[in-house]
């Protein structure tokens, strides 16, 4: 049977119906469980710089502050409840108010996006980079700090920007595939597909909600703590 | 009633398709879909976060234990509320947290290596 016809429910029983919508958010839910694992190996190699290298962490929190990335974990919030909303939304039989509500998570996701681009900058900006690098005497994170070791400050602020990009920039290109996984349900929501039957919207929630909850911790770990 | 009339009809009574039609709740005098609810709970802990997060130097590791606890809250609630996972197939949430479990271990054992060893 084909997955169209899966979701129009057309010749299937209440039982099948349900049997194949379980199926298809357990997939779903197992593919989460691997990308458990992958933004694990990022998060813990960041803990183990964090616990080694307390001062290089302590002067980007000095250096940029949390206003910019505050702004975006609000933006990635409200865009998990527009998801949760345009679900609701379907579920009572409203096609417009679900178009209406991924809309709005389509285009948080891509705010979002956008003020990642404009922190990358700042960073880059305050030469952390990607590849470990040599930071200069006079840079302004070092100097928003009372140091007693600049040279290992210095040497350690050199290797934070990998730990820091890796799991940030991995993130991002999640929320980009679901920005791009928003566009097509918006698409298909149109034509009319979820109207009987709207596990794929869910399907692709339990994605967009996962890509919140993995930010949620990297808010703390990486900006807060 | 012809066969396809009747499975339409079983099935709006038992797919997700009709879920969550008594999904508000009143507080404060306020009648709102959970899900704001849950929004709102969001906001709140993450402001909390951040006046932690900015006043972590007099708070040290307290306030580092206070921060993730927060974290894990708010994740709780997003998965919860948000993923179904408090109404859905407890297989889903097996699938979710055997791997969390073997990640946090992992990491804590990691933390605790020596450098360089």
């Amino acid at each position: 049977m084909s997955e169209a016809a899966m979701e129009h429910g057309h010749h299937m029983s209440a039982e099948e119906v349900a049997r194949s919508n379980d199926n298809q958010k357990f997939a779903m839910w197992l593919y989460l469980a691997s990308e458990i694992a992958i933004f694990s190996i990022f998060i813990g190699a960041y803990v183990i710089f964090r616990v080694r290298e307390p001062e290089a962490v302590r002067a980007f929190h000095k250096g940029l502050g949390v206003t910019l990335v505050t702004i975006n974990t609000f933006i990635l919030l409200v865009s998990s409840w527009a998801m949760v909303m345009g679900l609701r939304a379907m579920q009572h039989g409203n096609r417009r108010g679900m178009l209406r509500w991924i809309s709005l998570t389509a285009i948080l996701g891509t705010v979002f996006l956008a003020g990642q681009y404009i922190e990358y900058r700042e960073l880059a900006n305050v030469e952390i980079t990607l590849q470990h690098a040599t930071i200069s005497e006079n840079n302004e994170l070092l100097h928003a700090l009372d140091l007693e070791n600049v040279e290992a400050a210095r040497e350690a602020l050199g290797g934070f920007g990998m730990r820091f990009y890796v799991p940030t920039a991995f993130h991002g290109a999640h929320v980009l595939v679901g920005v791009l996984w928003a566009l097509l349900v918006l698409w298909r929501g149109r034509k009319g597909r979820y109207d009987h039957n709207p596990v794929g919207i869910e399907v692709f929630g339990l994605y967009w909600h996962f890509v919140d909850v993995v930010w949620v911790l990297l808010f703390t770990l990486i900006y807060l703590i | 009633m012809t066969e396809e009339t009747q499975n339409t009809q079983e099935q709006s009574e038992h797919t997700p398709a009709h879920r969550g039609h008594n999904d508000e709740l009143t507080l404060f005098g306020q009648t709102m879909p959970i899900y704001t609810w849950v929004l709102i709970a969001l906001g709140v802990l993450t402001l909390i976060e951040v006046f932690i997060g900015n006043n972590s130097d007099s708070l040290r590791t307290f306030g580092s234990i206070v921060l993730l606890v927060l974290a894990f809250a708010k994740a709780a609630l997003v998965v919860l509320f948000y993923m179904h996972l408090r109404t859905d197939s407890r297989i889903f949430a097996v699938v979710l947290l055997l791997p969390l479990v073997v990640s946090v271990l992992s990491v804590l054992f990691l933390v605790t290596v020596p450098a360089g060893y």
